[in-house]
């Protein structure tokens, strides 16, 4: 409805007719004579002289233009629409005039993907941000699923209220619905988000909605929903996830045996050791002799003789290798599926003695891909460390690039990372890229240990590939704990003016300000 | 008075985007090698790619900000100015606090070129001092006043008859014309030196294509320029007041010093919104004041051309006490400041009218003075931001509403600011639709948020 409508009155519809004769013109519609006007301006349409049409027209445009101008009253809204509750004890306080500055300077597009750590911040201590940032917060939350759990988390109830005005905003106005009525009736879309919500508040709870409509729910939704457990993941859940390995579809039976090699407790895990077992023999090495060639333990692997039905059930593809023979491929699906720390415990061997063994037959490959799979998905540090350093330093990117290290859940990759920093025995180029590779926020202890691997890279500037340190740098300004900021700035800078860094240390510094900025708004 | 600056008025200096975001760039203390302020200026060296820091200087002082910087930029005031105002808002304690002036004070360089400045603003005053004293021959002033008497009379005949062949034909044919249908009777207007009118006229194929209830805006437009244009042509019988207005809607400019030398009206002045438009290849800023103790609106107007600064020393927002002239003429509220002292932010909510109704009387009233007035500043007291069919509206306690104009693209932004609840908001009324300018809130403190269009 255009605003003029809304309006619409007596002066509003006479100025539309005289302007409907205007728009045919006056060689058409004749002179005024056909008009009427209402109220105090027929007075002065009865003075016009007729006979001159255009004249005649122009001279009540001329009156009518200010007379309706100056009799708008306004529209009549009735009653106002409903306010949201006011803030609540205990609901979120509305951040600082200084946070705002920041978010507003994020949400023009200054350091952008600072926002997370802002959000983060904000959440936990029960900070709101300002209303006057709420509608490019929500525009940039519809523009960016990603971050919408982090926004919906700190919006409030003027947010909730404010999004549910916008069609474009929904994600972030059903909050406020009850999850269990939002299941029944909601989208798909609307389904999973629920499902992703309270995955990570009340996993239990979530998997229970799930189930109570199970049955009835159409196949593709059930192979859309399962993906989203992975959140909050627990032995809780791994009856229903067993039970969805008899499913007719085979996407709903994938995602469930992915989702179970995740429990190294569940049944599925046990069957692959079961696999396992028999496939590899140790022979202890000699003790004392650590130098000679002998001395390493030897492993002798016996690939499976045939593909048994019972493993298809639990999520390996008999098919699906490539470039090499299928009953490797089946030996590096069950290891891979299999705790790393299995081996150590049954041998009674450290990782690194085993990650270092002899490997009968080239079978090398086969056996630390299926180990580092094998760790990532027990998120065993200690083992990937063991791995990588053994394994020769163009392994390390193979399996960092996608790869098993890749792969590890968040906290399990930071402790590795930190692991093999502190132990350093890996080269310096092999410690840099899991630096790297390992997402932030970086926590204390590995902020850290991540320094001294700096200064040594800073150090060595002229034996790395002068990219990765330029953008180790860069990583580490958008990591690093703000313990360590400090003297992370003072690197790049000494750094720097000891022979000019190949990247402009400007935007890594600006960061740590900035991101320095942020907690300082949020430190009480 | 740096409380007043913020980083959007920073921002809003800046000559083009690519210097607001450098200026950015150098708002970091690690920049600079020295940082300074005095209660009167900003001061600064900042390390450029060349082997001495340049020195950045910045005025705040009376009819501030001014800018000095030796970068050899063009764009003015440069990045490094910027970067400067920005340390100021973002991080005050970066900069060395002085006192202003003498031992102890600005820096050599600083204080020379303030000095410098004074002494500028005191020479100015006193060549317009006698700019108002120097003779004029009244009878070469008159013989030029008759002589543009008859162009515009010349050219206002030219312009009825083309009205008339355009409602003749019809607004219909109009609409598909091409640019120079509506160009070429502007510039015989402004030939005819009537250039008001023709800025007017300019106005028209934008309305013409508006969009659906165009032909309605455009009779109302063509029925003002012909009240104007009757206007004229009876300028005699009008009264004093209404004659003045006509004269100045035609286009004949009224000379500072004249406005000036009118009695001064002193008063607490609040500054309620600021708004700048391209019109034709100038930008016009509009700054609207409101009188606390004369209940009225000024409006100061200041003209830029391409790249040059519009002035920036009221902000939206901050209270003044300054003596004002009115333009003869008084109904469209334009006004010259002539003296103005402390600022402040304001401690008492704005002066709005309390209801809807009492908004649109005042501007009834205002048309009844002046018909063809464009638009007035109007402060709403305590009116909620409501959605009706997908457009927005301001309603009051009683439930009367006006319509947000189509244009204002904070709606969503003035809808958070209230969550549903009155707050008071000033803005442009222009008979249609409501332009809101400023945002008056009172929690968690009292603050004005600028919402007035800005062009770069």
């Amino acid at each position: 409805m255009p605003p003029a409508a809304a309006n619409a009155g007596p002066a509003t519809t006479f100025l539309d007719a005289l302007a409907a004769a205007a728009l045919l013109g006056t060689a058409r519609t004749g002179g005024i004579g056909q008009f009427g006007p209402p109220g105090n301006l027929a007075a002065r349409a009865a003075a016009i002289p007729k006979a001159d049409a255009e004249a005649a027209l122009l001279e009540l445009a001329a009156a009518a233009s200010p007379w309706a101008r100056a009799g708008q009253v306004g529209t009549a809204v009735g009653q106002l629409p409903h306010a949201p509750p006011d803030a609540a004890e205990g609901d979120a306080t509305e951040c600082s005039a200084a946070a705002a500055g920041l978010m507003a300077r994020m949400l023009r597009g200054e350091h952008a993907d600072c926002l997370t750590e802002w959000l983060t911040l904000a959440r936990e201590r029960g900070v709101a941000p300002r209303s006057e940032s709420l509608p490019d917060l929500l525009e940039l939350a519809r523009a960016h699923p990603d971050i919408r759990d982090d926004v919906i988390a700190v919006i409030g109830p003027r947010g909730r209220w404010l999004a549910a005005m916008n069609d474009a905003w929904s994600f972030a106005a059903e909050t406020s619905a009850d999850p269990d009525e939002l299941w029944q009736t909601g989208t798909r879309d609307q389904r999973i988000l629920v499902l992703r919500r309270l995955r990570r508040t009340e996993p239990a709870r979530a998997i229970a909605l799930l189930q109570s409509t199970w049955t009835a729910d159409p196949a593709e939704d059930r192979a859309k929903f399962l993906p989203e457990l992975a959140v909050g993941l627990s032995m809780a859940d791994e009856p229903f996830l067993e039970s969805c390995l008899d499913d007719r579809r085979k996407p709903v039976r994938a995602a469930a045996a992915d989702l179970l090699t995740w429990l190294p407790e569940s049944r599925l895990v046990a069957r692959m050791t079961e696999r396992a077992l028999p496939m590899l023999a140790l022979e202890p090495g000699r003790k004392g002799g650590v130098l000679k060639r002998g001395s390493k333990p030897r492993i002798t692997v016996t690939l499976p003789k045939a593909f048994d039905p019972s493993m298809a059930r639990d999520g390996i593809d008999e098919n699906a290798s490539i470039g090499r023979g299928v009953r490797s491929w089946w030996a590096h699906e069950i290891l891979s599926r299999v705790p790393a720390r299995t081996w150590s415990a049954r041998w009674g061997l450290d990782p690194a003695d085993l990650a270092g063994a002899h490997v009968e037959d080239n079978h090398a490959d086969l056996l630390n891909f299926g180990w580092a799979w094998g760790a990532t998905r027990s998120d065993d540090a200690e083992w990937m460390v063991a791995l990588v350093q053994a394994a020769p330093q163009s392994e390390f990117h193979r399996w960092h690039g996608g790869g098993a290290f890749a792969a590890m859940r968040p906290e399990a990759r930071q402790r590795t990372a930190e692991l093999l920093l502190q132990r350093k025995q890996a080269s310096l180029q092999v410690r840099l890229s899991a630096l790297t590779g390992t997402e932030g926020p970086w926590p204390d202890s590995l902020s850290r240990v991540a320094i001294p691997l700096l200064n040594e890279g800073a150090d060595a500037r002229s034996k790395l590939k002068s990219y990765s340190f330029g953008s180790a740098l860069e990583h580490a300004a958008e990591c690093i704990s703000l313990s360590s900021a400090a003297e992370l700035a003072e690197l790049i800078t000494r750094t720097h003016a000891e022979k000019p860094l190949s990247h402009d240390p400007d935007r890594a510094l600006a960061r740590l300000e900035f991101r320095a900025a942020i907690h300082r708004e949020f430190t009480p | 008075m740096s409380d007043l600056w913020t980083e959007d008025r920073v921002l809003a200096l800046a000559p083009d985007a690519s210097s607001a975001s450098a200026g950015q760039g150098l708002a970091s203390a690690r920049k600079w090698v020295t940082l300074g302020r005095s209660p009167r200026a900003l001061w600064g060296e900042c390390q450029g790619s060349g082997k001495n820091p340049y020195q950045v200087r910045v005025d705040l002082g009376e009819g501030g900000p001014a800018f000095k910087c030796s970068c050899p930029s063009r764009k003015f005031p440069c990045k490094h100015s910027l970067g400067l105002m920005l340390i100021l808002v973002r991080d005050a304690k970066a900069l060395k606090e002085v006192r202003e002036g003498g031992e102890g004070g600005e820096p050599g360089w600083v204080a020379d070129w303030l000095a410098s400045r004074t002494d500028r603003t005191a020479k100015k005053a006193e060549k317009a001092a006698d700019a108002a004293k120097a003779p004029v021959d009244p009878e070469a002033k008159a013989k030029r006043i008759a002589k543009r008497e008859d162009a515009i009379a010349a050219g206002l005949d030219a312009l009825d008859v083309w009205l008339r062949d355009l409602v003749r034909a019809g607004l219909a044919a109009a609409q598909s014309k091409p640019a120079k249908f509506w160009e070429e009777p502007a510039a015989r207007l402004v030939d005819a030196q009537a250039p008001g009118l023709a800025r007017l006229l300019r106005q028209l194929p934008e309305v013409v294509s508006s969009g659906e209830g165009w032909q309605r805006r455009a009779l109302d437009h063509i029925g003002r320029i012909y009240l104007i244009l009757r206007a004229a042509r009876n300028l005699d019988s009008l009264p004093a007041d209404l004659r003045t207005e006509t004269r100045t809607a035609l286009g004949w400019s009224i000379p500072k010093e004249e406005v000036l030398a009118t009695p001064t009206i002193t008063d607490r002045w609040l500054v309620l919104g600021r708004s700048v438009e391209q019109e034709d290849r100038l930008r016009v800023q509009r700054t609207w004041l409101w009188g606390r103790a004369s209940d009225r609106a000024a409006l100061i107007l200041d003209f830029a051309a391409g790249a040059a600064p519009l002035d920036s020393s009221l902000a939206v927002g901050a209270e003044i006490d300054a003596d004002l002239c009115y333009y003869p003429g008084s109904a469209s509220f334009r006004a010259l400041i002539k003296d103005s002292r402390a600022v402040a932010a304001p401690t008492t909510p704005i002066p709005g009218h309390p209801t809807v109704t009492a908004a649109l009387t005042r501007f009834a009233e205002s048309l009844a003075r002046c018909p063809w007035l464009e638009r007035l500043i109007l402060p709403l007291s305590q009116v909620v931001p409501v959605r009706h069919g997908g457009d927005w509206l301001l309603a009051d306690s009683t439930g009367r509403a006006l319509p947000l104009s189509r244009r204002f693209p904070q709606s969503w932004h003035l809808a958070a600011m209230s969550g549903g609840r009155p707050l008071d908001v000033a803005g442009e009324w222009d008979g249609e639709s409501f332009r809101p300018l400023s945002i008056w809130t009172t929690s968690p403190a009292a603050s004005c948020k600028d919402v007035g269009p800005r062009i770069a």
